[in-house]
């Protein structure tokens, strides 16, 4: 099965949310599982790492800061490395043709659109938290196909 | 004639195998989330990490 998971999902897994536990049970299933590709833009790791920062209000050189960031960085490592996992570059000319099709620069549109993109690129069913992704899932290369974590779980 | 030395056979890694190492993999990562869920702000969310917004695109 091809995968692409959003930012939302990646965030979720390691903050204090409601679906905490779903979003980790959906990435234990993915990392174990050797049947699952995982087809992710490089944008999610500068997003989960940045998530990561700002949950927690502690000062810059804080220890405790730090070892967040340490312990973000294996988990993403972790998934780079994984066997069947794809980190994929993007095209800058096409990432400007995306923000001026959606005729605004608004970055969270522009990051749905990369994550819907990818997905569609690579024949993968896209995993996300936003609603509004899944009601609306099409970008510029057509339309894919767009669950929830509950639903992906279920398919696995 | 190339022949696999019995090394080379040896690393070739079956499914079973994979999947072994994927789950022995995971616990230092659960671990890793674990620490990350407990020293995160109370309350926060993944809307307010990520900037988006609940509206639709037109």
């Amino acid at each position: 099965m091809n995968l692409t998971i959003d930012s939302t999902i990646f965030v979720e897994f390691v903050v204090n949310g409601t679906h905490q536990a779903l979003c980790y049970d959906l990435l234990k299933t993915v990392y174990i599982k050797n049947s699952v590709f995982l087809y992710e833009p490089n944008i999610l790791l500068f997003e989960f790492i940045n998530a990561v920062d700002r949950s927690s209000n502690k000062p810059e050189n804080n220890p405790e800061r730090n070892k967040r960031m340490s312990k973000a960085l294996e988990i993403c490592n972790k998934f780079i490395n994984r066997q069947n996992s794809y980190f994929l570059d993007l095209d800058f000319k096409l990432w400007d043709g995306w923000t001026k099709h959606t005729k605004n620069r608004f970055w969270h549109k522009t990051q749905d659109e990369i994550f819907l993109y990818i997905a569609c690129k690579n024949k993968a069913t896209l995993v996300t938290l936003d609603s509004q992704m899944i009601l609306k899932p099409r970008c510029v290369a057509g339309n894919c196909k767009v669950i929830s974590p509950y639903d992906c779980l279920k398919l696995l | 004639m190339n022949k696999k030395s019995p090394l080379e056979k040896n690393n070739k890694v079956t499914a079973r195998e994979q999947i072994c190492k994927n789950t022995k993999e995971w616990e230092k990562i659960g671990e890793s989330v674990d620490y990350l869920v407990k020293t995160s702000e109370p309350g926060i969310t993944w809307r307010d990490l990520l900037g988006r917004k609940d509206e639709s695109y037109n």
